[in-house]
């Protein structure tokens, strides 16, 4: 095993979605408030809330939110999984006061290395798509997990492969790079240790017996004596994340940069999952009105016209329906939301098929015109077995399959009709002059849609109209032009 | 990856690459009338290009001209898209003419805008072989705009427009005026690219066993 830790220290405030320069999130036992994470180049971490305060007054704070810092995490998992199946993640709360949480994702990298061509191309892929997922960070590699973790923290980046090599590195570090409980680390400093190979260079058993044997177990995970078994993250069945904004947005055009990277961990998550989805949901929250009523969500249902993962695909159609979609409220925060998934089919061609990309740039055309257009607009016609004009036809979804070719009802015995159907029928003031072709079309009593027409072919001014008296009322109506 | 460079010969054969002493080769598909193919550079309607038809009424047999063609790509397997036509079109008679319904594209659009940013999608796009429009007014700018969708899809676009706008200037390959006859139509070529103009009675069966 090869583990790639990532400690991402603005965890915390990364999780929040989009923040200024100046927010912080804060940390708080009891009266105690600290700043955890955000505007680091003006406050150290750990600094005290009530001193944050007097010295700049324009900070804001914002609380910890445990649940948007395990979806967040849950998204650069799915991310990470492209790099190993094996994957760890910890949000670890420090005991002491003007504690940091830890955020630390592991990915075993170990069995990947060969698909990515060795070592090397693998971190500088990593790295690349790292710096793309909008969080900071540093990584370590280490065969343990333990050992990963230190170097990351440190950001000692250069790979460490082999745990024989372990002590060697991990000698000449202070006592401090190990994440021990204060009171060990204050123990071990009053018996005059400083780095990481002295305390190595002791026994076990005494070490065991003062410091408890989870103390001992840890440097044995750490050098990788004993094995380390954690439950392995699993991604969950559904998807379901939030945004929150930085201010709110009045323009749909401004959240297309948010729902940008939404849709790219969406994609990530697709495809980790090895999956596609057809229809998933987005939710706008308007936050409160200025009466400090809450407003009601804007909830868009979007469909594809067939399963998909790309993410660029996704924005697109979340574009082209936003673009034509007027804000009620300004927006505050988003949600993004899939529950059904369905594999997309794989582009397995026929060897000899020219029109192997075809269908895929046909769904995508037939999606973007539905977001833009609606599905009412963009339809594909259809037969029915009846012989009434206006029964016979109907419109499809684009997106239905087809229906099969014995469904279709026969024509053969059917007189031409034109091409044109005035629908609903359009009454005539007068007669038409010049009629043929008669054809008399009755019944439907059984669905209470019952008629009584005397179809015939008629002339006005070189255009052929299909015209048709109503037996009952004796009045004429146009149904069809000849076309 | 970058794409192997073009023989001379694939240059030549390209349509916006004219040589003095010849016409550039027409892509084009047959239209189904012989008589009309015959007097169509390319022996029909041009591919990734603009056509124009300009049917002096409605109902005089315009789609009967270009029916055939319709049937006949939606049969090998092509698609169609239909964009804002006038009326619906009724499947029955389609179906009838031919042509296969699942390949068919019906798009109708609320507004004229959505419809022109529909035709330019679709002809960009090119996965439809063919599309049939009834824009409404259209100026210089989207005609170029549809022209060079058509060229970039590889797509065949005939546009059916009022008879008033055939004596406006057009960047269209192929512009037709069309006159009804006695059992059939009679086409105006009065512009193509790559050919002459002419005219030509065809003779519309569909229409001769009604009339």
């Amino acid at each position: 095993m090869l583990w790639l830790c990532l400690h991402l220290p603005q965890f915390a405030i990364e999780a929040l979605g989009e923040q200024g320069p100046d927010h912080v999130v804060t940390g708080r036992r009891g009266a105690r408030r600290w700043v955890i994470a955000g505007a680091v180049d003006r406050i150290a971490p750990g600094t005290d809330w009530g001193t944050v305060q007097t010295l700049h007054p324009d900070i804001r704070a914002a609380e910890r939110r445990p649940r948007a810092e395990r979806e967040a995490m849950a998204a650069l998992a799915a991310w990470a999984y492209r790099y190993g199946s094996e994957l760890v993640w910890e949000i670890t709360e420090s005991e002491l006061d003007y504690g940091l949480p830890c955020a630390l994702l592991w990915v075993d990298i170990g069995s990947s290395l060969k698909l990515f061509g060795g070592l090397d191309a693998l971190l500088a892929d990593f790295d690349a798509g790292f710096a793309d997922s909008g969080h900071v960070g540093q990584r370590g590699v280490a065969p343990t997990l333990e050992a990963a973790a230190v170097l990351a923290r440190l950001g000692l980046s250069r790979p460490i492969c082999d745990v024989t090599e372990l002590p060697a590195v991990l000698d000449s570090l202070p006592l401090a790079a190990l994440p021990l409980a204060p009171k060990v680390q204050d123990a071990l400093k009053a018996v005059g240790l400083s780095t990481v190979g002295e305390l190595l260079a002791l026994p076990a058993a005494p070490l065991a017996k003062r410091h408890g044997p989870a103390f001992t177990l840890y440097l044995d995970r750490l050098l990788g004596r004993r094995p380390d078994v954690r439950p392995r993250y699993r991604l969950p069945p559904k998807y379901q994340r939030r945004f929150d904004l930085l201010g709110e947005v009045e323009h749909s055009e401004g959240l297309l940069f948010p729902l940008q990277r939404m849709t790219r961990e969406l994609g990530h998550f697709l495809k980790a999952r090895d999956t596609g989805l057809q229809a998933f949901r987005l939710t706008l929250n308007h936050g409160r009105a200025s009466g400090g009523k809450p407003q009601p969500d804007t909830v868009l249902d979007l469909r594809l016209a067939s399963p998909a993962r790309d993410a660029e695909r996704l924005l697109r159609v979340l574009r082209e329906r936003l673009g034509r979609l007027p804000l009620p409220a300004p927006v505050r925060s988003l949600k993004l939301a899939a529950e059904q998934f369905i594999e997309p089919p794989t582009g397995q061609g026929d060897l000899f098929d020219s029109h192997a990309g075809d269908d895929e740039a046909w769904g995508q055309l037939v999606e973007k015109l539905i977001a833009r257009l609606g599905a009412d607009a963009v339809t594909a016609l259809g037969l029915i077995a009846d012989h009434r004009p206006e029964r016979s036809w109907r419109l499809r979804a684009c997106d239905a399959p087809p229906p099969s070719p014995s469904a279709a009802p026969s024509l053969a015995e059917l007189p031409p009709r034109p091409i044109w159907l005035i629908d609903p029928p359009k009454p005539l003031p007068t007669a038409p002059a010049r009629i043929a072709g008669f054809e008399r079309l009755e019944g439907g009593w059984w669905d209470g849609d019952d008629i009584q027409r005397d179809y015939y072919r008629s002339e006005v001014q070189g255009s052929g109209l299909w015209v048709y008296r109503d037996r009952r009322s004796e009045a004429w109506f146009l149904h069809g032009v000849w076309a | 990856m970058t794409a192997p460079a073009p023989t001379l010969s694939e240059v030549l054969s390209r349509p916006d690459v004219w040589r003095g002493s010849s016409f550039a080769r027409i892509t084009a598909e047959p239209s189904g009338h012989a008589e009309l193919d015959r007097k169509l550079p390319g022996g029909g309607w041009p591919v990734g290009a603009l056509t124009e038809l300009f049917p002096e009424a409605q109902g005089i047999g315009e789609m009967q001209l270009v029916l055939p063609w319709i049937a006949r790509l939606t049969q090998a397997g092509g698609r169609v898209a239909m964009v804002d036509p006038p009326h619906l079109p009724f499947a029955p008679a389609l179906a009838q003419s031919g042509v296969v319904l699942s390949r068919l594209l019906l798009v109708r659009p609320q507004s004229e805008d959505g419809g022109l940013w529909a035709t330019e999608q679709i002809l960009r796009a090119g996965p439809c072989g063919a599309v049939l429009a009834w824009p409404g007014r259209l100026g210089q700018v989207e005609l170029k705009r549809f022209q060079l969708a058509a060229e970039a899809g590889k797509t065949t676009a005939l546009m059916f427009r009022e008879p008033a706008a055939a004596a406006e200037f057009s960047p269209a390959a192929l512009r037709l005026k069309l006159a009804a006859r006695p059992g059939g139509l009679r086409v105006d070529i009065f512009k193509c690219r790559g050919g002459t103009p002419a005219a030509v009675d065809v003779l519309l069966p569909a229409l001769a066993a009604n009339g």
